[in-house]
């Protein structure tokens, strides 16, 4: 047989809050391994000019959410050991000309290309037409120690007008829960 | 000491859902309450694709499996983890081998063996231009809803202009995807 237990708090014995409950039935989880969290999320608010044909860190000047800190100086750092969906958006172009021939992006954990082999990459034959500009989206679930960063890369080949990273690229990540 | 376990009828019962030593680490016991069933696989050697026909990308091997969701290249929704659950790819492309003159790149999910429509990322060209694509990644990110048993695999469809060799998947094509909560 089944019984209730009514509680508006859910703690463990040394006082810790795991759950509590306003008693309206808005449950707010307390304990960080309950939550999504740390989870950030920022943006490139003004086009930024980049190197041409040179892997170059993106930057994302602009945060829309950082529950726990962990994003300063266009890099993630978790400070929490787990799993973690991490997602870019990133939009290059070359001012209009329509000569990028080849673009690339990519995570770089601790420095170093992460899964080089899986990046956004588009790329044209010597003698193909090139295009305005490349926007695409990656998502990775990497495993992370606390101490691990995560930043975005970018490549961008044009034989003229300048290779940008273009405004509202994105660049977020959040831990899931159990994994 | 305060009770550590409570199930409604004993004060020390076998399993609630979240628990703690005490020291406000938690355990996750329960289903539920965990982005599980999750899974992240890639491919491990470059295959060769079939032109203009949707073909199955093969030889995945996961980088992490929680709850067994994955097997035979296939992600299958395991008895009572039906819901909503994140799915994203990332489906690398070469066109060397036919001579790096591509003109179509595709990447679908399937759900059950046919096409799940939306869940495509694609490049083409209109077959008649000078666009010649050497390499090409094709991304996607979605949520979808699932039921027990549902599958979802990654095809891919390509194709060169003149017809004249093999488009391959480059190795470390990923696949994964992970349960939502309470969605």
């Amino acid at each position: 047989m089944g019984s209730i237990i009514k509680v508006n708090e859910y703690k463990d014995f040394n006082n810790n809050a795991i759950l509590t409950s306003d008693g309206a039935g808005v449950v707010t989880p307390n304990a960080s391994g309950i939550k999504n969290t740390p989870a950030f999320e920022a943006y490139l608010g003004t086009t930024a000019g980049i190197t041409d044909a040179t892997w170059v860190k993106a930057t994302f000047d602009t945060e829309r959410f950082d529950t726990d800190g962990t994003f300063a100086s266009d890099k993630f750092t978790p400070a929490v050991a787990g799993k973690y969906v991490c997602y870019t958006g990133c939009r290059l172009g070359n001012d209009g000309a329509n000569t990028l021939t080849h673009a690339m992006y990519a995570f770089y954990k601790n420095g170093a290309a992460y899964l080089i082999s899986t990046t956004p990459t588009v790329l044209f034959n010597s003698g193909s037409y090139g295009i305005n500009n490349f926007g695409a989206m990656l998502t990775q679930t990497i495993d992370l120690d606390a101490d691990d960063y995560i930043e975005v890369y970018v490549y961008c080949d044009t034989s003229t007008g300048s290779p940008d990273l273009i405004h509202g690229s994105f660049f977020g990540a959040y831990k899931i829960i159990g994994a | 000491m305060a009770l550590s376990k409570v199930d409604g009828t004993n004060f020390i019962a076998p399993t609630i859902p979240v628990a703690s030593g005490g020291t406000g680490a938690i355990t996750l016991a329960a289903a539920g309450l965990a982005n599980t069933p999750a899974f992240h696989a890639r491919t491990s050697t470059d295959q060769n694709l079939t032109r203009s026909t949707a073909v199955l990308i093969v030889n995945f091997v996961e980088d992490f499996d929680v709850g067994s969701c994955f097997a035979s290249n296939r992600f299958t929704v395991p008895s009572g983890e039906g819901g909503k659950y994140g799915v994203y790819f990332s489906l690398s492309c070469n066109t060397g081998a036919a001579g790096g003159d591509g003109e179509l790149i595709k990447g679908d999910i399937y759900k059950n063996g046919a096409y799940l429509t939306g869940f495509r990322s694609i490049l083409e060209d209109n077959g008649s231009s000078n666009m010649y694509i050497s390499n090409y990644t094709a991304t996607l990110t979605g949520v979808t809803t699932l039921s027990a048993a549902d599958y979802l695999e990654l095809y891919a469809t390509t194709a060169d202009q003149d017809a004249s060799g093999t488009v391959q998947s480059n190795s470390h094509t990923i696949f994964g995807a992970y349960k939502l909560i309470g969605a």
